[in-house]
């Protein structure tokens, strides 16, 4: 118990030092710069290996379901926000929709 | 330590951020941590502990990847990394947020207050709004968004929690894939440059293959290999244009 604690400070602390080093750059570091966009494009990438782990290697509830299912959903969250005039609710809710039909087809 | 009085920030602006929270932006991050709060349930994490990640992590892929590293058994170490690994995008995005609200010869310790709250909602929203608030406003409205949002976003994880019990597993697992779907829509509204398209496709390729091979490293070597052939070939590919 105390020991989740002493993990959850650890990665609070881990967190708030890239805001510090935010701040600091901020001072000194223009907003486009050649490193600022690696850093960018790194973050990028990471947080879509995060989204696609959801499909391939998910967690808790979504293990109950099927592997189309999200792949679907994910594809539908794509096509909806382009398709719908690039709007984040858009792309949100067209997943929802079609993860909740899918799934619902599945077990219905 | 008396200081003389310097021109500084109009706190005026932070109850105007607090009731700018109000806004859809701000109802898909509601969702996506009613989301959040179901992932909570769905792999029976602590539900205080996880509630606590809100306010002291304050980013939701974190949050996300510090529930499923302890869920999985990781250590210090590697929890902590993976946590930290995930909010580098963090940097970038409080410089970005930053730039908008600097009042010269203003305090910079509303900074470091400011910072804790940047998040992906809260730069999209500071795009839409911040150019119509008034120079010296800037820094508390962001201070009054943040904190209104991140107070609000433990109730809405709350409830996701209590949801996920009662609501059929259809319903429940497609509260928790709101925080996949909102992330990915959020990076892709956040693209400015053509290689970013090109590290969204890479990470999503390469995240897979390393999960094969290092399981807990797979987000770090997709962010790093993935961030930077897709920055490098946009390098290259500028040079073979001109």
């Amino acid at each position: 118990m105390s020991q989740l604690w002493g993990y959850l400070f650890a990665a609070g602390a881990a967190t708030y030092v890239w805001r510090i080093l935010g701040v600091a750059a901020s001072r000194r570091m223009e907003v486009e710069s050649p490193l600022i966009l690696w850093i960018k494009s790194v973050a990028t990438a990471l947080i879509a290996a995060l989204v696609v782990r959801f499909v391939y290697a998910p967690s808790g509830l979504l293990l109950e379901t099927a592997f189309a299912s999200r792949v679907i959903a994910l594809g539908a969250a794509v096509v909806g926000y382009y398709v719908l005039g690039r709007r984040i609710e858009a792309g949100v809710g067209s997943a929802a929709m079609v993860f909740v039909i899918s799934e619902s087809l599945r077990s219905g | 330590m008396e200081r003389e009085p310097r021109p500084g920030y109009d706190w005026r602006g932070l109850p105007q951020g607090a009731g700018a929270a109000v806004s859809l932006a701000g109802a898909v991050m509601a969702a996506s941590f009613i989301g959040f709060g179901a992932f909570l349930r769905s792999v029976d994490f602590d539900l205080a502990a996880g509630l606590a990640t809100v306010p002291m992590i304050w980013a939701l892929p974190g949050q996300v990847v510090f529930i499923d590293s302890i869920d999985k058994g990781l250590g210090l170490a590697a929890t902590s990394l993976a946590v930290s690994i995930t909010a580098v995008r963090l940097m970038p995005l409080t410089v970005l947020v930053l730039a908008k609200t600097r009042v010269k010869g203003a305090a910079r310790w509303p900074e470091l207050i400011a910072a804790h709250f940047v998040a992906i909602t809260l730069w999209l929203l500071s795009n839409l709004k911040i150019e119509n608030i008034p120079y010296r406003r800037r820094l508390p409205w962001l201070i009054g968004l943040g904190a209104t949002l991140c107070g609000s976003m433990i109730v809405f994880s709350t409830l996701g929690y209590f949801l996920a019990e009662r609501l059929p597993v259809p319903l429940a697992a497609s509260l928790v894939f709101l925080t996949p779907a909102f992330f990915l829509v959020s990076l892709l509204s956040g693209i400015r440059w053509r290689f970013e398209y090109g590290a969204v496709v890479l990470g999503a390729i390469i995240g897979p293959l390393t999960y094969q091979i290092a399981p807990e490293f797979d987000l770090f070597i997709a962010g790093i290999a993935g961030g930077s052939l897709a920055y490098l070939l946009h390098g290259l590919a500028l040079r073979f244009r001109r």
